[in-house]
């Protein structure tokens, strides 16, 4: 698949690339990761960050590491390395498959615990509500808000719900929650205003060690329910947050 | 001063805001980590120049209000950014300049006056835990510095690996008498942060504030910005003339920088700032640039701002011709320093 990009200034050392997939039958999120991945084997001097988030990727740069002997400013000059490096590849054929990572989730009433006012608002079932959220795939679509917080696309549209109008100050570490069309899951205890169906305990994002976080932009995911039992003797690792 | 004690950091009263930074925690963007670290980048630079140190040594820096620390040992220090006026009994210690001080000196700050934010720096290395690969403090993610939280009264902070150096000021000391001792020359002429009442600031235009009618952006650009004081190291929040964004279809969050101007639905912009997210929501009219970043970070509630428009081009010529004069401040730094060894 050969990505359509634009390429604009974000302030004086970021790069934001526009990616359009156009005739993929992929989401924008898995090119936008696929290209964000090979960039980074790219190795460019002076650039620190390298953000997908949808169709969109930033690559943040030292202009002072782009100066060039002709008259293209150091914006110039990376973008154009950019347009030839990146022209014509074939992106999804020499990427890795995005990984499928399946997430144990224990939807109890007592842990989902806007499970019953979803269902009220929406004119759902409780259980119409859990089988929907674990009916599809979803993908990765940026990674943000928090240390390894993932904006998952994908939700069913009957699920679809504004954020809550009371923001909690305290969301459970784990928390797997839903809001303005998206599944995301709390990697830590923060405040915020997303309803929570459940909780898993896996933990997605590590500060020590091996760390950052499990998920990145463009890979997949599915939920799969858990009972109470099995979710309080589930050994996985705490987040380390 | 002798390598082999430890030094420690009291702290007596943590003044306002008061953190470990260094350069920020660069590299981890993608995992939805924010960069943090020194807010005014060249004010940092010139405290650890000044004082013999890495130029990304972590340091202390403090918003609006200054702390109270007492030293355990004799120390060098230095002070760079908006000026707290420190002083040690009340004897006003100058910015921009190697200050040897006396074990048990009790460093006392107090309000600034020309900025926002000042830095400390010591001699030596900070003994902090660094987390991927930063010892930035994220108060929002509660990581780095101490506790990855505002130091409190009653930190206790360690210096390791003190050098054996500014052996002159040394000598000075044997003859007493003095609150600190500390040589006649200064940097603070060079380097001071921008304290005018009102202050322009250039702005990198998005594609959203050029479809905007001429009359929106003629409004913005005529108009003054009053810095709030629901300003803080997440943004640098403004109040004025509304501009109107237009509604549009729900957008989905983009990559933000330092200096994105947010404007969400109330119209009032917001300056990102260093510890912002890594993605955000609301449209922007556009990123300020590089060069004005001490100008954001050092303005306090009440500063005017106006916005002008810069290009890309001329934006990058004016931050490189910044970071050479600054490599050129540092070295005229490193010469001076020399000569008290």
């Amino acid at each position: 698949m050969i990505p359509r990009c634009t390429y604009t200034p974000l302030g004086d050392r970021t790069v934001l690339i526009d990616v359009k997939s156009g005739d993929s039958a992929e989401g924008d999120s898995v090119l936008t990761g696929t290209l964000a991945d090979k960039i980074k084997t790219f190795n460019l001097r002076g650039v620190t960050d390298i953000v997908p988030a949808f169709s969109k990727l930033a690559v943040h740069y030292d202009p002072n590491d782009w100066i060039t002997s002709s008259a293209l400013s150091p914006f110039e000059s990376i973008v154009q390395y950019l347009v030839q490096k990146l022209d014509g590849a074939e992106l999804i054929s020499s990427a890795k498959k995005p990984q499928l990572i399946r997430i144990p989730v224990c939807y109890d009433l007592k842990i989902g615990l806007d499970l019953a006012s979803i269902s009220l608002t929406l004119g759902v079932s409780i259980g119409d509500v859990i089988s929907l959220h674990q009916s599809v795939v979803y993908t990765v679509g940026a990674i943000g808000f928090a240390p390894g917080f993932a904006y998952l696309e994908g939700l069913d549209s009957a699920l679809k719900i504004p954020r809550r109008e009371m923001p909690r100050t305290r969301v459970p570490s784990g928390s797997v929650a839903i809001a303005g069309g998206y599944s995301g899951i709390y990697p830590s205890a923060m405040p915020g205003g997303w309803h929570v169906l459940g909780r898993t305990r896996m933990s997605f994002f590590r500060k020590q060690g091996a760390c950052g976080a499990l998920l990145g932009v463009g890979d997949k995911v599915q939920f799969e329910a858990i009972s109470i039992e099995e979710y309080d003797v589930n050994q996985a690792i705490e987040s380390d947050l | 001063m002798s390598a082999k004690h430890a030094t420690f950091i009291h702290v007596l009263s943590p003044g306002v805001m008061t953190t470990i930074q260094d350069r920020g925690r660069t590299g981890w963007q993608d995992h939805g980590v924010s960069v943090s670290g020194a807010a005014d980048l060249n004010s940092m630079v010139v405290a650890n120049a000044l004082v013999g140190n890495k130029l990304d040594a972590p340091i202390i820096e403090f918003v609006m209000v200054g702390p109270t620390l007492a030293f355990s040992c004799d120390c060098v220090i230095a002070f760079a950014g908006a000026d707290f006026a420190f002083n040690i009994d009340g004897n006003v210690i100058p910015l921009g300049r190697p200050i040897w001080i006396y074990a048990g000196a009790r460093v006392t700050g107090g309000r600034s006056s020309n900025g926002a934010v000042g830095y400390l720096a010591i001699s030596g290395i900070l003994d902090i835990h660094a987390v991927m690969g930063s010892v930035a403090t994220d108060t929002g993610s509660k990581f780095g510095g101490v506790e990855g939280r505002p130091l409190k009264k009653g930190d206790v902070l360690a210096i390791k690996d003190r050098p054996d150096n500014f052996s002159q000021l040394k000598r000075m000391r044997a003859k007493g008498g003095q609150p600190f001792i500390t040589p006649t020359w200064s940097v603070q002429a060079l380097f001071s942060p921008r304290g005018s009442e009102e202050r322009g600031l250039r702005f990198l235009p998005s594609e959203r504030w050029m479809s905007l009618s001429e009359e929106v952006r003629q409004t913005t650009f005529s108009s003054t910005y009053r810095v709030t004081p629901q300003s803080n190291r997440m943004g640098v929040r403004l109040s004025g003339k509304s501009i109107d964004m237009r509604k549009s279809e729900y957008e989905p969050s983009v990559p933000v920088v330092f200096g994105v101007i947010q404007v969400p639905p109330s119209g009032q912009p917001i300056i990102l700032s260093v510890d912002r997210q890594t993605i955000g929501g609301y449209p922007s009219i556009g990123v300020v640039a590089s060069v004005d970043r001490a100008t954001v970070v050092q303005s306090q509630p009440g500063d005017g701002i106006r916005f002008t428009e810069i290009s890309v081009k001329d934006a990058q010529s004016a931050l490189i011709k910044e970071q050479n004069a600054m490599a050129e401040l540092i070295g005229s730094i490193g010469q001076r320093i020399q000569e008290l060894n």
